[in-house]
């Protein structure tokens, strides 16, 4: 009996504090509406019929990079919209890093079991995956679907290499968004964002850390490919275009990854001392929308962590384009812009299931489901992004559009453009750099010294 | 002869479908991956030509070659030496303790290994968080706000911090190992001994110990090829990261394959390894071989 008494005592012991600790860490759930601002008899796709597959039950695997909220947008998608005009296919839908996409896709190609679908990846490796000719060529759904008429040429191109289409869009999104902490920046007395020019910005970031001592900028560099994306970005969005083309077609001099460097260790300088273990892709933005900062880089994912964070956007946080290049001869900002797609994989077994999965995320529909779910703005220009359902916490479809118009110049997320052997080799002579144990000339040699050791990798041209 | 025959048919039968499959997923395996490291192989596509010692060249001129080397001869220098020291340390108290206290200090020691190493390394990312982690807060705490590091983001000191986590992950397994090796030791050794006048700490330290030394070998060979292909506590923890500063062999395996897409450089990586492992433990095989022949038993 005591013994009874004994284990269930311990049962509860180990239960309920366990329940509390889940239900009390769930994020508030993002629930966005499928509005039918658009009939289907609207949508040229649906109008012609979607793609035929054969009869038979099948199970198509699907990987995508989407996380969180972007992975139940993913989920929703498949199940309310795809499956339900194809009720014979269940996706299994598999959330995974974006860093894993390149291992996992490539592996199964080496071991002769290619992924049905993915969703990710950048442009790079959907050239080198065109190129090896691993890929479904689906040209024919572009000709017959005639989707060049209602997608954008800047998305429809990240599709295409050497003019055959390989994937269908799926996204296209805005990653250079600066996130403020109003309540921080005021109640230390200096300048308010937006800042026009980054002398502004280190202006008031200077003042901020004299008169809180603390950081102004939060950034980090745990995942360093990811660090290398932003560092190439701010220095754009310092330097201009010219120098991050340089850099992105391997024929940048020592002196252009010197500037990288000195831009970003200006940041640093009024940034994080955990930069080095901050998480690089949402743990910055967690922290200021926490109050531990003021600033922090970040695209559309940014956004629910200021919803989770119950501020007011406007009112005690905004989110700003990044300030004006200080050199070269741009008018506008520079925005970092990436559409990301559905691709297909050749001998998967799978292949009229997955180009029927391919067509369904430029759907009418979908778009209006994925587009505001997390800041996207749409990839087909014939969706008025006014009509967007106001899912009044992601108001950044309407921005980012507004935000690209004004822009003086649009860039692809500079890493994703890179060759593989530059990806592994370049990041920790970034990192032996931030954590002070290359110095600024020596990081700046070694960099270029591997652009050049490795000419033959830049198989591609970027900027033209 | 019939008898001896038909034994040895049984035998036979029994063992030459495992000899098989040993062969196939062990020598055949191995050989097969030397020999893509004189391949020009990059993943994509199951297809490629001999390239002779490309990938090699290219192994040994990476940037990170050599400090993955130092990484794990800095494994070898403090963390080996220290687990096994320790793990001693930790079998005698074991062997001392009697009743409720041996048992829980048991189930402690044993518990580390029980958990797999993705657990181990999200709890001491964890530990080790700067802002949050529970090191730091406890410096912070008793004023030590000075110590109170960026451990994962200091290539200085990020190898220890990995060390420190693979001490606690292989400690308590280490312990068990030698603490069998002491309660083997006859008791009437140690009734002879305590006869002959000598103390707790003069019976471990003259016979007890003397006897574990197969014990404490063993320990420190499987402590070695442990901390040799420790791939999944070290990725999740740091990724091998700052840069190459925690990077071991088996992590620049997986950077070379998967990272570079270099899929025979990622072979010539990993046959290296297979060669300083059998570097460590070819000796080792030879020596207990050679006690064995001299005891006429087991170390």
């Amino acid at each position: 009996m005591h013994s009874r008494m004994l284990l269930l005592a311990l049962c509860v012991l180990i239960l309920v504090p366990g329940l509390v600790v889940a239900t009390g860490t769930q994020e508030r759930a993002v629930e966005p509406t499928v509005a039918p601002i658009y009939p289907d008899s609207d949508d040229v796709i649906l109008r012609q019929g979607l793609p035929a597959v054969r009869d038979r039950r099948v199970n198509l695997e699907f990987l995508t990079i989407q996380s969180g909220d972007g992975l139940r947008t993913m989920e929703q998608f498949v199940t309310e919209i795809f499956e339900r005009h194809y009720p014979n296919i269940t996706v299994d839908v598999q959330g995974i890093e974006s860093g894993q996409l390149d291992d996992i896709v490539n592996t199964r190609l080496a071991a002769g079991s290619p992924v049905p679908v993915v969703q990710g990846g950048g442009y790079a490796d959907r050239a080198r995956w065109a190129e090896a000719g691993v890929l479904l060529d689906v040209s024919d759904l572009w000709d017959t679907y005639n989707l060049e008429a209602i997608i954008p040429d800047g998305i429809a191109g990240e599709m295409r290499v050497d003019g055959r289409y390989i994937a269908t869009p799926y996204n296209s999104a805005v990653g250079s968004i600066m996130y403020y902490h109003l309540n921080n920046i005021r109640d230390a007395g200096v300048p308010e964002p937006p800042y026009e020019t980054w002398d502004e910005f280190f202006a008031a970031a200077e003042q901020y850390v004299e008169a809180t001592g603390q950081p102004f900028f939060v950034d980090g560099y745990a995942q360093p490919w990811f660090g290398m994306v932003k560092t190439g970005h701010f220095a754009a969005a310092y330097y201009g275009t010219e120098g991050f083309y340089r850099i992105a077609n391997g024929q940048a001099t020592a002196n252009d990854f010197r500037d990288v460097l000195r831009f970003h260790r200006r940041l640093l300088d009024v940034g994080n001392p955990d930069y080095m273990s901050m998480d690089a892709i949402a743990g910055s933005v967690e922290a200021v929308a926490r109050g531990d900062g003021a600033a922090a880089w970040a695209g559309g994912w940014g956004y629910p962590r200021f919803y989770n964070a119950g501020l007011e956007l406007d009112a005690e946080w905004i989110m700003a384009t990044l300030p004006r290049p200080a050199h070269g001869d741009l008018d506008g900002h520079v925005i970092i812009a990436a559409s990301t797609g559905f691709l297909a994989f050749r001998n998967s077994g799978f292949e009229d299931e997955a180009r029927a999965l391919l067509m369904a995320p430029v759907l009418l529909e979908s778009q209006m489901l994925i587009a505001p779910s997390l800041g996207f703005t749409p990839v087909r220009s014939d969706i008025n992004v006014a009509d967007l359902p106001e899912v009044g916490r992601y108001p950044i479809s309407q921005r980012a559009v507004g935000w690209l118009e004004t822009a003086g110049a649009v860039i692809d997320r500079n890493f994703n453009l890179m060759p593989p052997v530059i990806r592994s080799e370049m990041p920790p002579v970034f990192s032996a750099h931030f954590a002070g144990e290359l110095s600024l000339d020596r990081a700046a040699d070694e960099l270029f010294q591997i652009q050049q050791e490795n000419q033959a990798a830049y198989t591609t041209v970027w900027g033209q | 002869m019939s008898k001896k025959l038909s034994e040895g048919a049984s035998y036979a039968v029994l063992f030459i479908p495992w000899f098989i499959l040993f062969f196939l997923f062990t020598f055949f395996i191995a050989g097969y991956n030397v020999f893509l490291s004189f391949t020009d192989w990059v993943g994509i596509l199951p297809s490629f030509n001999f390239a002779g010692l490309d990938a090699w060249r290219r192994l040994f001129r990476m940037r990170g070659f050599l400090q993955t080397l130092g990484n794990v001869g800095l494994l070898y220098l403090v963390g080996l030496p220290g687990t096994v020291i320790a793990a001693i340390v930790l079998a005698v108290i074991m062997d001392m303790l009697r009743g409720l206290a041996a048992h829980i200090v048991r189930g402690v020691a044993v518990s580390t290994m029980a958990l797999g190493g993705v657990t181990v390394s999200a709890f001491w990312g964890m530990m080790y968080n700067y802002r949050y982690g529970g090191i730091n807060q406890m410096l912070r705490a008793i004023g030590l706000d000075a110590l109170a590091l960026e451990w994962l983001g200091r290539p200085q000191i990020v190898m220890y911090a990995v060390i420190l986590m693979l001490f606690w992950t292989f400690l308590g397994y280490s312990s068990m190992v030698i603490l069998g090796g002491l309660q083997g030791v006859p008791q009437t050794q140690i009734e002879a001994a305590q006869i002959e006048g000598a103390g707790t700490v003069r019976i471990y330290r003259s016979v007890l110990l003397p006897q574990v030394l197969g014990h404490v070998l063993m320990v420190s060979l499987l402590l070695s090829m442990f901390y040799l292909k420790a791939f999944d506590n070290v990725y999740v923890l740091t990724g091998g990261g700052p840069g190459w500063s925690s990077a071991v062999f088996p992590i620049l395996v997986y950077r070379k394959m998967f990272g570079e897409l270099d899929y025979a450089g990622g072979a010539a990586a990993a046959t290296f390894l297979f060669v300083i492992v059998s570097v460590v433990a070819i000796p080792y095989l030879v020596y207990t071989r050679k006690i064995e022949n001299e005891r006429g038993g087991v170390v």
